[in-house]
């Protein structure tokens, strides 16, 4: 029986440590130099690593739907992930001290005056948003557990039960999933400038989510097979998939990009332009320009012909383009109301840094729990 | 002219992948293999090349996202210029849509067409039906014996060793 386990080495923990030190002393001292710039790279972090964290709950339910084989020998790269679900969480929960920074409506007496901010009060307020935010992380969560603990039990007992038990649990989920992401992603995000609305806004934080967990997964994959590990589960057949998953979604990513900013071009109308009007000006634009250019551009060139789907290589240094390429769009949607200024420095660097090493400590710790590869799955 | 096939047919694809290689082993070309489903391993015991298709849905596609920019962009800035909600006339943005869709279509299409045709599936192409049961339950290996250097007994042996159900010869017209 195959027993492997994963482990983080000594020298990667003293390494992942210091840089969430790093990562708190930067937040530390973003607070004294500029709270509102400190809570805008809360919030954006939280986001990418609990979506990050979300995704992995998400691709593991889609391959049970759709009754899939092949991905089995890395189930549990996308279930670790899941782990960090209740952390990303609770670091949420903490924008409720800086509610006030970050969403111009927490403020009744702004909102008084303002006639829009008025008539979506009854759903825009503090106490329901938080409440709001409570029971999506709970949700989250609980699948999350159940999900991890059903496929662990799995390990032992086997049989065709345990397999249809997880079957249900991702037919339930998708649908709850489909209803909270709306929520999470107009609240979180949309509301920063609560004015604007994009009808497709959801469905455009999806797709990102979803490409960045593929990558995710996809680097995990090619990194813990350099290492050694996954050696008989494994082959390049394995990588070629994932290389056209992350090539498929980084084009559906850019489909839904179009999709938005075409029909707001488009129609024209001054409440919706404002939102590109913003991310198109000089202080913005290249930036803007990038996104398109990490996310879909290069990633399309470079993964097109077959061998680079194959090639380890090819695929890390893709992947680590489209994580970094991920949170320049989150950046992008999020940011510009926030912080007046373009204010991507060292500061945003190591608080990213600390975030980053904080989900590979607790996705590492989670992956070491369990053999490295799932057994008695009536696919494998 | 008569070209000069012997056809092997076998009920297992274990030993179906066996004799393949075992053929392909002592110098044999196998004309082709069929079998009712997708047996795994068979491409790279057959020794086929990778599949240049691809080649011409990326001709087909280029053509066709070069066809549908050119259409609009001289329909809409030199032809007939129309003003929309006071939009420049080469407004390259909404292009997009149209481009993209005959870019697939196109592509497409050329794909589905140059498969049929390389694979000869046309309206009046001839049939070479080897064995009746290829599409249910049975596989089938093809030879062809070009010339007199090709010795048919030693491929029959090769066929009866790996436990064939049955070998045959078999000239065509063409």
């Amino acid at each position: 029986m195959n027993q492997e386990r994963f482990r983080i080495s000594n020298k990667q923990r003293k390494f992942a440590f210091s840089l969430l030190g790093l990562g708190g002393l930067a937040v530390a001292i973003a607070f004294f130099l500029d709270p509102q710039r400190a809570w805008a790279n809360i919030l954006l972090n939280n986001v990418y690593f609990l979506f990050l964290a979300v995704s992995g709950l998400v691709f593991i339910a889609i391959h049970y739907l759709t009754s899939a084989g092949w991905w089995v020998g890395l189930r549990r790269i996308p279930e670790a992930m899941t782990a960090f679900i209740p952390v990303g969480g609770g670091l949420m929960l903490l924008l409720f001290f800086g509610r006030h920074s970050l969403y111009e409506w927490t403020d009744t007496e702004t909102v008084a005056h303002d006639a829009v901010l008025l008539g979506k009060a009854a759903y825009l307020n503090t106490p329901f948003f938080f409440a709001r935010m409570i029971g999506i992380i709970a949700i989250w969560s609980l699948f999350a557990m159940m999900l991890r603990k059903r496929s662990i039990e799995q390990d032992r007992t086997g049989g065709w039960s345990a397999h249809q038990n997880l079957y249900r649990l991702s037919a339930l989920f998708l649908p709850v999933f489909a209803v909270t992401l709306t929520i999470a992603s107009v609240d979180w995000l949309m509301s920063l400038e609560p004015h604007w609305f994009s009808t497709i806004f959801t469905f455009y934080t999806f797709s990102g989510l979803f490409l960045n967990g593929i990558t995710f997964i996809t680097l995990a994959t090619v990194l813990l097979k350099q290492r050694g590990y996954l050696q008989s589960f494994l082959n390049d057949d394995h990588l070629h998939d994932l290389g056209k998953l992350v090539f498929a979604f980084s084009s559906f990513w850019a489909y839904i990009w179009v999709c938005q900013y075409l029909l707001i071009w488009y129609s024209n109308i001054p409440e919706e332009t404002v939102y590109y009007h913003l991310r198109t000006d000089m202080n913005w634009g290249w930036l803007f320009l990038l996104n398109l250019a990490m996310n879909w551009a290069i990633p399309f060139l470079v993964l097109l012909p077959r061998s680079s789907k194959r090639n380890p290589a090819v695929l890390q240094r893709v992947c680590v383009l489209l994580l970094i390429g991920h949170w320049l769009d989150l950046y992008i949607m999020g940011f510009p109301r926030v912080a007046s200024l373009r204010s991507i420095g060292p500061l945003e660097v190591l608080i990213t840094m600390g975030y980053a090493a904080g989900f590979f400590l607790i996705t590492g710790r989670a992956l070491s729990q369990a053999p490295l590869a799932p057994r008695n799955d009536p696919y494998l | 002219m008569v070209k000069n096939f012997m056809v092997g047919v076998f009920s297992d694809e274990q030993k179906l992948l066996k004799t393949v290689c075992a053929l392909r082993g002592v110098g044999f070309q196998i004309h082709d293999v069929f079998t009712p489903y997708v047996v795994h391993g068979l491409d790279d015991a057959m020794g086929l090349r990778r599949s240049r298709l691809g080649v011409v849905t990326f001709l087909a596609g280029l053509t066709g996202l070069a066809l549908a920019m050119a259409l609009q962009f001289w329909t809409a800035v030199f032809d007939w210029r129309i003003n929309v909600g006071g939009k420049p006339d080469n407004s390259t943005l909404a292009f997009l849509p149209v481009a993209f869709e005959i870019t697939v279509l196109i592509g497409g299409l050329a794909t589905a067409l140059a498969f049929f045709l390389r694979s000869q599936l046309f309206p009046g192409s001839k049939l070479r039906i080897f064995n009746r049961h290829i599409t249910d339950h049975l596989f089938a290996v093809v030879l062809e014996i070009r010339d007199a250097s090709i010795n048919p007994d030693k491929a029959r042996k090769i066929f009866w060793d790996m436990g064939v159900l049955e070998v045959r010869e078999e000239s065509v017209n063409t």
